[in-house]
């Protein structure tokens, strides 16, 4: 039962008193009994419950004889909450003392003493009793430690055991301590060591509050924590109001709030005034306040305007839905972060996180609609100033880096600038490949330029070297190509893309010397082209076979003239494939007309076959060979049969001889022919159906570029990838179609196909007669506007794809849709839209 | 959402190389593979991320936010103690009596 009061369990002592007492019905369980509940009262005291305590000391006055004669005692209890120790204290001078009581007084001033100052000054005891005498030093330390820094010894008090009442003040000392050295491991320890019931346990709530942690305080606790946890707790919710103004845009009040937030953050949280003010002025100026009236609410406070400010700025002007102005602003932002971060050292001078910064600013102009770009960095460069009004009231140091008038660079307007800068500071392969795709895409008069630069930087990478020999190939200069490939060669002889930049290479070469009479140049390349491996793929040998003819045509006798021909004829295995060779090649190497015998096909071959295979060698060789005039009856008759050839690249070569020579209606059976066949080949197919169209026939259009589109990605194939987007450029004047970023499900594209390849007629629609701007083809008559219900022109035609509409987004948001649509205007009074900053390019912060 | 590599080892936005190495041999020793694997699997992520100059560089320049509440910059920070003399602390445990 003493282990129970010890351990401050006061009902399970007074269940065991009891039980003790029922048992034996003696004197000294009485006692024990009433040991138990006065236990009990002191635990109800210490739990703020007066009146209870108070009655269960009346009942057990009326029931138990004893308690009468301890009466004092218990009346003591309850005026040690008021201060009243003297009478609790007393028995301490007595030296016949049990341990028992003594130990239960010392439990008493454990728990209900929670003033110190009257226990130091208790007369009952004299004053260098232990128990005065150590209330006045931890009264003392008390002081101390809430006072200012104190050292550990001061608060080591070794003559407070684990059994001293005072055991949990010396705690609470030590929790104290920690929190102002913001030990908080510690000081979460300390407090865990305070016992619970005692009265230091009080001030746990407030100490973990100010750790961090969440915890319900009385008003005194509250206070406490406002006052000695600093800081954020008076700040927060300022900061919170003056967040909500900057929402609202309540400039009037928030320039008030600006004063007080400042002001508050000096006094309690200094250690990110100068951040606050940043954030404060780039707020500021992203919701509109005028500069006069920020630096008045900042009462003359100066924002330091160092790499964090400019970071801040800038990536406040990269909002996509300010004026594409901003983004020049904000990458004239971003080049003073740059030099201010130098400085600081937070950037290297040279290195990948610079060139980071330029990739970032590089993105950020390219951002900018093409067309805007040019008059938009007119405007800029004559309104810079290179930022010169914040550099006012700006220390020396930070001054120092703004530059003068005359040396502003305005390079980070361009991203050919910003992208040659990431290579000079960042020569990385990555950087390269980006500024050589940005420039042969913006400006490829200077491709040529950057994969020198780029060759430079990394002699031993074949790509640059693959793209000089692509230029110089495309700009006729075969001998700079042909250097460019050995060197290729040279460093990568396996690489794919080299082998065949060899092969096709040698034969323009040959071409070009047969174009210009040269015997035996052209004699060389054909040796050096037929030892080449690669030739004996496919039927390159017959392209080289016919440029041996050729040789013959030139400088050879009838003799060999037919050999050579019927060499070609025999390695083609067709005579018809071999005729279109001929007759391709000659023309390539420009032989006189006159010399090549007219085409003639024997009348019972099939010509698909064998123009399908010359169109693939020719297209497999770099060439473009033509479809005779007189094939296209024959072939547009083969087509139509259920026969399908099974050449299907040779379909496709044929489908783009047709396309090049305008032939709308033979492309667009080739492309029925091949959709019928293979998948694999469906995506070209429906690129040559979709070129071959008549222009009216939009959505047809539409459809197959699109699922043609869809199936180049799927299979990514870049080539056709390339060929749509060329098409589109050409066509749309650039502009896609809304469609078209949008990925069709293989069920769209399956429809598409399947409805192409039932589609074998060529169209026989007309055109729509055009009209003038103003003309929409219809009645204005009241009576035809009347059946037209007021609908707009071509309404009904609106129908199926409202149709399609409701499968895409649903029957609800459509019906939703259209009732915003046609329900009018909303009867809410519309809200004055507030005017954001740098909406217009006259709005620039400078 | 994935972690954000400066908090799972406790750096700054600025920290650089060597501090970035220092923490993250800090957190090893904190999870060892062999004890926490998951959360040292964390740590490595995060430390992989920040390892490149150039990821490190692009998630300094993005990972300021203008719009940001103000209230934010209060994250983080430890608030400093005032020392205000025993009167309030003693408050509280008066609280009680009256």
């Amino acid at each position: 039962m003493a282990r129970f009061i010890a351990n401050g369990d006061s009902s399970s002592a007074v269940e065991a008193a009891k039980k003790i007492h029922k048992r034996s019905k003696s004197a000294a369980s009485e006692a024990l009994l009433v040991d138990a509940y006065i236990a009990r009262i002191a635990a109800l005291i210490g739990r703020n419950l007066e009146a209870e305590a108070r009655n269960l000391m009346e009942r057990i006055r009326g029931l138990y004889p004893s308690a009468r004669a301890r009466l004092p005692e218990i009346k003591a209890l309850f005026g040690v909450r008021k201060g009243a120790l003297d009478a609790i204290l007393s028995p301490l001078n007595d030296p016949l003392l049990t341990e028992d009581r003594r130990a239960a007084i010392y439990k008493i001033i454990a728990c209900q003493v929670s003033d110190l100052d009257v226990l130091a000054e208790c007369q009952v005891l004299a004053a260098e009793h232990p128990l005065r005498k150590t209330a006045r030093d931890l009264l003392t330390a008390l002081k101390a430690v809430t006072s200012g820094p104190v050292d550990d010894q001061a608060l080591a008090f070794p003559e407070i055991s684990r059994h001293s009442p005072f055991a949990s003040w010396k705690m609470l000392l030590r929790a104290i301590a920690a929190f102002y050295r913001q030990d908080k491991e510690l000081c979460e320890r300390c407090l865990t060591a305070i016992d619970p019931q005692t009265a230091p346990a009080l001030l746990a709530p407030a100490l973990r509050a100010m750790l961090g942690q969440k915890q319900t305080l009385t008003p005194a606790s509250d206070l406490l924590v406002k006052q000695a946890g600093g800081s954020f707790e008076t700040l927060r919710p300022r900061l919170q109001k003056l967040d909500q103004l900057f929402e609202r845009r309540n400039m009037a009040q928030a320039v008030r709030e600006i004063r007080e937030v400042i002001g508050t953050c000096r006094g309690n949280c200094p250690v990110i005034l100068e951040r606050l003010k940043q954030h404060i002025s780039v707020r500021a100026l992203i919701a509109g306040l005028q500069p006069d009236k920020l630096q008045s609410a900042l009462q003359g406070e100066v924002v330091l305007r160092d790499a964090y400010f400019w970071r801040l700025l800038a990536r406040s002007s990269e909002d996509p839905m300010l004026h594409p102005n901003a983004l020049l602003v904000a990458c004239s932002f971003w080049e003073e972060f740059r030099r201010h971060a130098v400085r600081e050292a937070l950037l290297p001078a040279a290195g990948p996180e610079v060139a980071t910064l330029y990739l970032h600013m590089a993105d950020l102009v390219d951002r900018i609609p093409e067309e805007e770009r040019s008059s938009l960095r007119n405007q800029f460069v004559i309104r810079f100033d290179g930022h010169e009004q914040f550099y006012r009231n700006q220390s020396a140091e930070i001054r120092g880096v703004m530059l003068p008038r005359g040396k502003i660079d305005t390079y980070f307007m361009f991203p050919e600038k910003l992208l040659e800068r990431a290579c000079q500071v960042d020569p990385c392969v990555e950087n390269f490949q980006r500024w050589f795709d940005w420039t042969t895409r913006n400006y490829p008069a200077i491709s040529e330029y950057v994969a020198r630069r780029w060759s430079a930087a990394f002699p031993k990478d074949v790509r640059p070297l693959l793209h000089l020999m692509d230029h110089a190939e495309k700009t006729n200069s075969l001998q700079k190509a042909f250097d460019f490939m050995q060197q290729a060669e040279f460093l990568d002889g396996l690489n794919p893309q080299v082998r065949k930049a060899r092969l096709r290479l040698l034969v323009s070469i040959a071409v070009r010397h047969f174009q210009k009479k040269k015997a035996r140049l052209s004699e060389l390349d054909l040796e050096a082209l037929e030892v080449l491996p690669q030739i004996e793929q496919g039927d390159r040998k017959a392209f080289v076979a016919a440029l041996r003819w050729v040789s013959s045509m030139l400088w050879g006798s009838q003799a060999e003239r037919e050999t050579r021909s019927a060499n070609v004829a025999k390695l083609l295995n067709s005579e018809v494939a071999a005729q279109v060779v001929l007759r391709g090649v000659a023309r390539a190497c420009k032989l006189p007309g006159n010399v090549v015998a007219p085409i003639a096909f024997p009348p019972a071959t099939k010509l698909v076959p064998g123009i399908a295979r010359a169109c693939a060698l020719g297209a497999d060789m770099g060439f473009q060979f033509e479809i005779p005039d007189i094939a296209y009856a024959r072939l547009m008759q083969e087509l139509s049969s259920s026969d399908l050839p099974a050449n299907l690249p040779g379909l496709a070569a044929m489908g783009e001889a047709a396309l090049r020579a305008e032939n709308w209606i033979l492309a667009y059976t080739v492309a029925g022919a091949g959709l019928a066949g293979n998948p694999t080949g469906h995506a070209g197919f429906l690129f040559i159906r979709a070129v071959s169209l008549p222009p009216w026939e939009v959505r047809r259009h539409d459809a197959c570029l699109a699922a043609a589109s869809e199936l180049a990605r799927r299979q990514r194939d870049h080539g056709l990838l390339d060929k749509i987007g060329q098409w589109r450029d050409s066509e749309l004047d650039g502009i896609a179609p809304l469609d078209a970023g949008l990925s069709m499900s293989s069920e769209q594209v399956n429809k598409v196909i399947e409805q192409e390849t039932e589609q074998r007629e060529y169209p026989k629609s007309n055109p729509q007669p055009s009209l003038p701007d103003d003309d929409d083809g219809y009645c204005d008559c009241p009576k035809c506007r009347r059946e037209r219900a007021g609908m707009p022109p071509g309404f009904e035609a609106l129908e199926a794809m409202l149709d399609d509409m409701v499968d895409e987004f649903g029957s609800k948001n459509i019906e939703a849709a259209l009732n915003e649509i046609f329900a009018g205007p909303s009867k809410q009074k519309k809200k004055k839209r507030r005017r954001g900053p740098w909406e217009s390019d006259r709005d620039i912060p400078f | 959402m994935p972690d954000d590599p400066r908090q799972v080892l406790g750096i700054g936005t600025e920290a650089n190389d060597e501090e970035i190495r220092a923490a993250y041999l800090q957190k090893v020793k904190e999870f060892p593979p062999d004890r926490s694997p998951a959360e040292f699997e964390r740590v490595r992520d995060a430390y992989e991320k920040l390892r490149d100059p150039r990821q490190r560089a692009r998630n300094m320049l993005l990972s300021i936010d203008p719009k940001q509440p103000l209230v934010a910059l209060l994250e983080g920070r430890a608030s400093r103690p005032k020392f205000i003399g025993p009167d309030s602390w003693l408050a509280v445990l008066r609280e009680k009596r009256s």
